[in-house]
């Protein structure tokens, strides 16, 4: 009880108002307060939202190794050279 | 068909390289490796080439890109299961050389956290929240149900937020009063 009240003291003089995100069992007398706890989910999501977007844009600005692009160009030649087998051309191409 | 084999060809050839950047971001996010993200990725471009006639100019290439690569890694899932994570060619190790020490950090805790997702639910997220699909489109992709897609998209995000929130709480979050004054912490 003592240890509770006085972390809760804590928080308090700290200015920390987050005693609703973590349950009300500390709150003593104050409801949990709605808004913050949306507020909190909805920042949360915007979170990850925009950490998966910078996550997969920092792959995509590695931009292409050149082993796709040289893979590419040799599919593109064998197709022409063999004028219709495709498939087969291809495969050798590929199999470096 | 014959006559306009060359154009057809270059058209593909051009259309497929302009989708190349997307979807490697699309196998690293899956694979959670760069080096095997570009096997996975080298396979598409292969079969892609094969089937072109498969591909009907004109519907989204895009998808259907998306849709060999996943069908490829989930085969080859069932082949040899899926890799230990280990720091080299790891994407998240790849990460930690960025300059912005910081922002490295926190997209090193996000890539683990979204690595440590089931794999359709890390799958379903990244299609619509980072590749650009709409949930019917991802659904598609997917061979599921859009509802199906839905909910995985949901638990995904849910799955992050607990993870990412618990990270931040043993930083610097409400936590840090709490165990200032003596509450053991929650997790080590």
């Amino acid at each position: 009880m003592t240890d509770i009240d006085g972390a809760d003291a804590m928080a308090c003089h700290k200015g920390l108002g987050v005693s609703s995100m973590n349950g009300s069992k500390k709150t003593e007398g104050r409801p949990p307060d709605p808004q913050m706890t949306s507020g909190f989910f909805q920042k949360a999501q915007e979170t990850i939202t925009q950490k998966l977007r910078e996550y997969y844009d920092s792959v995509e600005d590695e931009g292409i190794p050149d082993r796709f692009l040289d893979l590419l160009e040799k599919l593109d030649e064998a197709e022409k050279k063999a004028g219709k087998d495709t498939g087969k051309n291809a495969g050798e191409a590929g199999g470096k | 068909m014959t006559g306009a084999r060359g154009g057809a060809s270059s058209d593909f050839k051009r259309d497929l390289l302009a989708q190349l950047p997307t979807l490697r971001a699309f196998a690293v996010s899956l694979c959670g490796r760069h080096d095997q993200a570009d096997d996975l990725l080298q396979n598409t471009i292969l079969k892609a080439w094969s089937n072109q006639e498969s591909f009907t100019p004109g519907t989204n290439m895009k998808a259907w890109l998306f849709r060999i690569l996943r069908n490829d890694f989930y085969s080859e899932l069932r082949v040899r299961g899926r890799e230990l994570p280990d720091s080299d060619g790891h994407h998240t190790a790849q990460l930690s050389v960025q300059p912005d020490q910081h922002a490295a950090l926190d997209l090193k805790d996000f890539a683990r956290a979204l690595e440590a997702l089931p794999n359709d639910q890390r799958e379903a997220i990244v299609l619509v929240g980072a590749s650009g699909f709409s949930y019917e489109e991802a659904a598609d992709i997917c061979g599921c149900p859009v509802g199906t897609l839905k909910s995985r998209v949901n638990r995904a995000r849910a799955g992050l937020r607990e993870r990412l929130s618990l990270a931040e709480d043993d930083d610097f979050g409400p936590d840090a009063a709490f165990h200032a004054a003596g509450r053991p912490a929650k997790s080590g």
